[in-house]
């Protein structure tokens, strides 16, 4: 007979849920994430940011765990400090992108429970999206969608920033910060994960813009 | 697994209320650690202060909190034979112990206990609620255990940031008195602590009032026939 072990095993991982957004348009790119974290049916944060600033065009947005999200960012920026000590300049977007996949697979067998989008422009100025999965797997996108709202929100990036599923003559040339905006407000409306506030960042080369709208509450 | 993961608590101490108000930050738990459903430690303190601006106060197992404690003073300990006139702020614990918090998860042995941590930096309010799998996240008011369920409602209808001491307290033993009814886990003897410009402050624990001689619950039955 097998021995039944009265003691249940610690989980180590957690889902808070949230979504995350970033579109790119020409030398411009839009990021977006609710600021809502949960467990379970329980509200932990109505204002957590889920995006952090790496360089001076470059940022990350992550869905998942927020433990594993918040040490995954410091350690991110440890290496980006160490590497502008190295050589005087910020990596490149393509740096970054490299460096957040081989980071993600040094935990392979223990994963970050993250997942991705590293926005940016890159060394041409154009903004560009790579997006990730939870261990290290990445592509170079135009838009992209993480999180617990991704269902719901790709379908409608799909149509909009890449004219899927359209009969009519169609270019993408909408405002991306007013995209992500309705993106998440529709999200918000159908995922219980998603809501609170949507933070949009916008980045140019003028510099990163950071704007805040709310959404549903409940 | 080793024998001294704590894989479930065994000694638990309930909810901690948490707020900021006008002029600093309210802490309040009781003072019970239960053994199962044995109220077996009734009259322990659950909050400490850490140097003389950091106060933390902490639900899930009591020997892990004791050992949180044990950490951060040795920290604090450190600090002050630096004797260089600069201190740890309660932020600056609240990160390190995170960075704990999460080393433990990492390796399956969790401290299990849901925590806040609250000080004042450079005159400012500083509150951060922190877990056993190391989130640390930061809010105007923290409720861990039941009082997640019970209490955060409560405080989300009635907390500002311009609250009184008095105003605070009030809605704080509001939220310990609901929990007093409706957690099972929970105990009517309280403590309240308090970090304000001026320093922590313990208050003396006492016995909530409360009111059992309510008609609906003296003759209280799920029957409809006798209701």
């Amino acid at each position: 007979m097998v021995k039944e072990s009265k003691q249940s095993q610690f989980n180590p991982y957690q889902n808070n849920g949230g979504t995350v957004a970033a579109v790119a348009l020409g030398g411009r790119v839009a990021v977006g994430g609710d600021t809502r974290i949960s467990v379970g049916y329980n509200i932990i944060s109505r204002n957590y940011c889920k995006i952090t600033q790496l360089t001076s065009k470059a940022v990350i947005a992550s869905s998942g765990m927020v433990t594993d999200a918040q040490n995954l960012h410091k350690l991110l920026l440890a290496r980006i400090t160490l590497y502008k000590h190295q050589h005087g300049t910020e990596p490149s977007l393509k740096a970054l992108s490299k460096l957040l996949s081989i980071t993600l697979y040094s935990r392979r067998f223990f994963p970050f429970y993250t997942f991705n989008l590293l926005a940016g422009l890159n060394e041409e100025g154009q903004g560009a999206v790579y997006g990730y999965d939870a261990i290290g797997s990445f592509d170079e996108l135009k838009y992209g969608v993480q999180g617990t709202g991704q269902e719901l929100c790709m379908s409608v990036l799909d149509n909009q920033c890449k004219g899927a599923n359209r009969t009519d003559d169609y270019t993408f040339t909408q405002d991306p910060v007013e995209l992500i905006r309705d993106v998440f407000t529709s999200c918000a409306e159908r995922d219980i994960y998603t809501g609170d506030a949507v933070t949009v960042w916008d980045i140019t080369a003028e510099g990163i813009q950071q704007t805040s709208i709310p959404l549903r509450r409940d | 697994m080793a024998l001294n993961h704590t894989v479930d608590p065994i000694i638990v101490g309930a909810s901690v209320i948490a707020i900021k108000y006008a002029d600093g930050i309210l802490m309040c738990t009781d003072t019970l650690a239960s053994f199962g459903s044995m109220a077996r430690y009734k009259n322990i303190p659950r909050m400490a202060a850490i140097g003389n601006s950091t106060l933390i106060g902490a639900s899930g197992e009591y020997s892990d909190f004791q050992e949180i404690i044990r950490l951060l003073r040795e920290k604090e300990q450190e600090d002050f034979i630096q004797h260089d006139n600069i201190s740890l702020s309660a932020a600056h614990y609240a990160s390190y112990l995170s960075s704990i918090l999460y080393g433990k998860r990492n390796k399956g042995n969790p401290l299990y206990n849901s925590v806040a941590i609250a000080g004042i930096i450079n005159g400012q309010q500083y509150l951060a609620y922190l877990d056993l799998y190391g989130t640390h996240v930061l809010a105007d008011y923290v409720t861990t255990g039941f009082a997640a369920h019970l209490c955060k409602p409560l405080l989300g209808n009635d907390w500002r940031p311009d609250l009184t001491e008095s105003e605070a307290k009030q809605l704080v033993e509001g939220c310990m008195r609901t929990l007093w009814y409706r957690d099972a886990r929970a105990s009517n003897r309280i403590q309240f602590a308090k970090v304000t410009r001026e320093g922590i402050t313990f208050e003396d624990p006492y016995v909530l009032q409360s009111e059992w001689g309510y008609d609906s619950y003296k003759t209280y039955s799920l029957n409809p026939l006798y209701a």
